[in-house]
Order: structure tokens, then sequence, then C-alpha cells
């Protein structure tokens, strides 16, 4: 384990730096549009302010894999009708439907109550869920033949909401590997708790599949949740889980 | 349109210049800030567990130890100190703070010392004040911020 280091206005001024350097690289490789950029900027922020500079290169991380994923097999993507936007870019809802769950967790830490190693799972959780994801989203929308996560399991069609694949469980697997890996060195997060934010997140991005399959709208269904609405909530709830776990029992 | 295409062209790899710009001056600034060990200060360090890596800096003097350091009660820090220990000057006063090498470091003005925290114990001497004694393993100088 190695010391945090205060935030002085130097560091900040290495933060601010870095940020405005993310958000315009985001930018200029279409990863992010305009307005996109913008909110990450101050996500990256609240993420550095309160959690510190160590926290904020796990999101990093998360955002760096998410732009290699969605550029991998972009054009069969393309051709199937299944990229992200225009160019792969992202806007304010994808950054704060996949950002959000982990900007609160930061917040959480604010409250006394709540002890450090509780906020530091639950924000990891959510990071590696929404890495979770993106990774099978990405990953598993190349795949050629998917089921629905819903009983009895039919075949259902590519990319389509709650479809799922080995490939994209797998590719969710590493995701959230990844993730808790790198908090170990990244945030300090002692390494046996890492399986916590692992199997939160693999099973975060499970019920980010579900609601897909249940509440989300789309493709001529009506339904009461946007696609941002179901990430947020596929981060958010097990975050809150490990949080209020983590919480109780001290 | 090619007009507008080349010009957005033209100025995503102007943010993309910038943007690498931004990032290798806070890269730089980064290492700079941490080799120079801004932001750490023994107080922090006084609630830090035996084990941590720390870094400290400030000016070191030897450290010699008083007659009264026979007594049973120092025997936890005998047990860590190496050939040479220095003690850190102008420190928070409620923390001692120990640095024990194994070889002596005549250059100990204004240095950045880093390593394990070997001992924390309250201060055998009964002042109520909490001995710290970080095991060097890195012994350098500030390259900028001094």
């Amino acid at each position: 384990m190695t010391r945090r280091v205060a935030l002085t206005p130097l560091w900040l001024l290495v933060v601010l730096l870095a940020l405005l350097g993310l958000a315009l690289l985001g930018y200029a490789l279409g990863a992010l549009d305009l307005l996109g950029s913008v909110a990450s900027f101050f996500l990256g922020l609240l993420i550095a302010l309160l959690g510190g500079l160590d926290w904020l290169f796990l999101m990093v991380a998360f955002t760096g894999l998410g732009v290699v994923v969605t550029r991998f097999g972009y054009r069969k993507k393309k051709e199937r009708r299944l990229a992200e936007g225009e160019a792969g870019e992202r806007g304010v809802p994808n950054v704060m439907g996949n950002g959000a769950a982990a900007g609160l967790a930061v917040l959480a830490g604010q409250i006394a109550i709540v002890p450090h190693l509780a906020v530091q799972l639950a924000y990891a959780t959510a990071v590696a869920a929404v890495t979770a994801d993106t990774m099978a989203s990405e990953i598993g929308s190349l795949a050629d033949r998917v089921r629905s996560i819903l009983p009895p399991f039919p075949a259902a069609e590519v990319g389509s909401n709650g479809a799922v694949s080995l490939r994209g469980h797998l590719s969710a697997f590493v995701g959230a590997t990844l993730i808790a890996g790198l908090a170990v060195p990244l945030m300090h997060l002692p390494l046996r708790w890492a399986w916590v934010p692992l199997v939160g997140g693999f099973l975060g991005c499970q019920l980010d599949s579900l609601l897909g399959a249940t509440l989300e709208r789309g493709a001529g269904r009506a339904g009461p949740l946007s696609k941002q609405d179901v990430n947020f909530l596929a981060s958010a709830v097990p975050a809150f889980v490990v949080l209020l776990a983590g919480t109780l029992l001290g | 349109m090619e007009r507008l295409v080349g010009d957005l062209m033209r100025l995503r790899r102007g943010l993309l210049a910038a943007a690498v710009l931004l990032l290798s001056s806070s890269g730089s600034l980064a290492f700079v800030l941490s080799h120079d060990a801004v932001g750490s200060d023994a107080a922090d360090l006084a609630a830090a567990p035996v084990g941590d890596e720390a870094g400290i800096k400030g000016t070191f003097a030897p450290y010699l130890a008083t007659p009264a350091a026979n007594d049973a009660r120092w025997a936890p820090l005998h047990a860590v100190l190496s050939n040479a220990t220095y003690v850190l000057l102008g420190a928070d006063p409620s923390i001692v703070v120990l640095v024990t090498a194994e070889q002596a470091h005549p250059d100990a003005a204004d240095a950045i010392v880093r390593g394990p925290i070997v001992l924390r114990m309250a201060h055998p001497d009964g002042s109520g004040r909490t001995l710290l004694v970080l095991r060097a393993t890195e012994w350098t100088h500030p390259l900028v911020f001094g």
C-alpha cells in the first residue's frame, strides 16, 4: 500500500490539465460529442476532488476500454446497425448513464457513517458493472448466435434488448475482472476484497440484460426505462447493495 | 460539403494535438510533484499503519539515543533500527519521525526519503507523542519543489 497525497493546488492543476486533455481527446477521437466531453470533465472533477486522483484513473481505464471495444469490429456493427451514434460517439446521457452511479458512490463517501472500504468497493463495483456491460454489448453484438436472457431462453435477434451470448458473458467477466484487478493498485483496494467488484460488476451486467428484456423501451416496444436508465440502474443497484452491506457490516 | 469535412478534420487534428499537449503537461507535472513528495505530510503519517509505503520530505539530523534508551520500553524501537538513523527536524510536535537506513546519508538537508513504515508506537519517553520509524529504501532530493 502507498500513502495518498493531499490534493494541493499543484496537484489540482495536474487534475485539471488531465481532465481537459481527456475531454479534448475524447472529442477529437469521436468517442464523445461536445456536451459529452463537458459532462465527462465535470464528472471526472467530482471523482478526483472527492475520491482522489487514484480513483479517477479507474474511470479513465473504463473510458479507454470503452473506446477500444466500441471501435472493435466497428464495420460489422455498422452493417448490423448496432454501432453507437453516428461514429461511435457518446453524449451526455451515455456519460451520465455510465458514470452517475460511480459519482454517487464517491458522494456517499462524504457521509460520516459510511466506512471508507464500503465506498471504495461501491465505486469499484459501479465502474466494473458499466465496464462489463460495455464490453458485453460491444463484443457480444459481434456474435452470430444469441438467446434471450428470459426463460425458456429462445433464440433472439443480435443486439436486441435482453439478448445474451457466450461471447458477451465472457467479455463481461473479463471487463469486471480487469476493473477489479486495476482497483487493487490504483485505489489501494485490499486484494482480499477484489472479488466484490468482480462479482458485483458481472451481476450488474446481467441486471442490465434483464432490465433490457423486461422494462426497456425501444425497437417498437414501449417501456418505462431508456437505455441510459438501464445502464444507470445496472451499475447503481449493485453499487448500492455493496455500499449498504459494507456499512451495515462495518 | 468536402470543405466542411476538411475543416472538421483539421479542427479535430488540432484538438488532438492540444489534448496530447495537455496530457503530457499533466503527466510531466505529476511526475515532478510525485518525485518531490509534494502533498506528503508528516502529520498525515501519524495514522499510517505499519507496512504502508510512505514518502517524507524535510531536513534530517543524526539520531542520538539517550541514556534512558536502555530501558525495556525502548526495546521495540531498537529492534527495528539499522546502522544509521535520522530524526526529521521541524515535524509536527505531536509526532517524532525517525528514518533508519543501512548506510549513512551525509546529505540529509532538504531530502526526500521513501520506504515502508516499520514501527508506530507511543514514544517510550512518556511524552505522549507518536513515534514513527520509516525504513529508507530511497533517498533523493527534490527536482523543483524543495
